[in-house]
């Protein structure tokens, strides 16, 4: 996938997961930017690892080669409490669909105090991201019967 | 469960011990505070690069980054694992200091590897 494309595709597929899990958190987020992402792209942290001259100091205690990111920067309306999301790249699109969901989903507990985005219809626990047969979907963390959702909805086809 | 940490020594704490999801299946949530002692040098926020984790050797999707006060707790979740995985993580947290009236920039490695045994 070119570089505009595989970015555009991942804004996209935030804004899918914030559109269903906003209204559960009873907020709005905006997505600032969406970049590629390594160590050297920590946030805030540029000019400290200029200062460590150490663009890869933790590739020493690497336990392996490690994957790429897409990082998608995230805040609330008025530009507070920034956080950031990733979206792992070189594994399956639903993999990488259930980890951008997780941390979106944890992004926006923290902005709004535990209010369980999104919420279990059953239970009103927060559901957790999962890749069952192939899919991403929401279920329910305690009974896999009870409650199960596409993070995605139909409209957001996948692409290769 | 715990993890020593063999970078510095710190404890790295997993919260819980794996919850079964599905029979064999489970996720290690983990939590991390960076000790009061060197908190109290650290002027400014923490940039976390997120944690890197390897299952069985493969490498695995990062949790997220932050940036953020020195007395958050960070944490995240690995997973989905299996009984009989060997784990291997590692995170990267760069900040300022001040120390003794002298200010520099400093970072913080955390890596270790966890064998998932019942």
């Amino acid at each position: 996938m070119a570089n505009e494309r595989l970015l555009t595709h991942v804004r996209d597929t935030a804004e899918a997961i914030l559109d269903r899990l906003g209204s559960d958190g009873c907020t709005h987020v905006n997505i600032i930017k969406v970049a590629h992402y390594g160590t050297e792209d920590m946030p805030g942290a540029d000019r400290l690892l200029l200062e460590l001259h150490s663009g890869s100091a933790d590739a020493d205690i690497s336990a392996g080669e490690s994957l790429s990111h897409v990082r998608i920067t995230l805040s609330e309306s008025d530009r507070k409490n920034i956080g950031y999301a990733l979206y792992p790249l070189g594994v399956s699109e639903p993999d990488a669909v259930v980890a951008l969901a997780s941390h979106i989903q944890d992004y926006i507990t923290e902005i709004s105090s535990g209010q369980p985005a999104p919420a279990c219809p059953n239970h009103q626990h927060p559901m957790i991201a999962e890749a069952v047969d192939g899919l991403p979907v929401w279920r329910c963390p305690h009974d896999a019967t009870s409650y199960v959702e596409p993070i995605l909805g139909p409209p957001h086809a996948y692409r290769s | 469960m715990r993890s020593k940490d063999r970078e510095n020594g710190q404890q790295w704490i997993l919260l819980h011990s794996p919850l079964l999801r599905r029979p064999g299946t489970s996720t290690l949530p983990w939590g991390y505070k960076i000790f009061p002692e060197l908190g109290a040098i650290i002027t400014g926020q923490v940039a976390e690069r997120g944690m890197a984790w390897w299952q069985n050797g493969q490498a695995r999707p990062w949790n997220a980054p932050h940036l953020i006060s020195p007395d958050y707790q960070f944490h995240g979740t690995l997973g989905p694992v299996w009984w009989g995985d060997d784990i291997d993580y590692n995170d990267f947290f760069v900040f300022r200091v001040n120390v003794g009236g002298q200010t520099g920039t400093a970072s913080l490695t955390i890596a270790g590897t966890v064998n998932v045994r019942q």
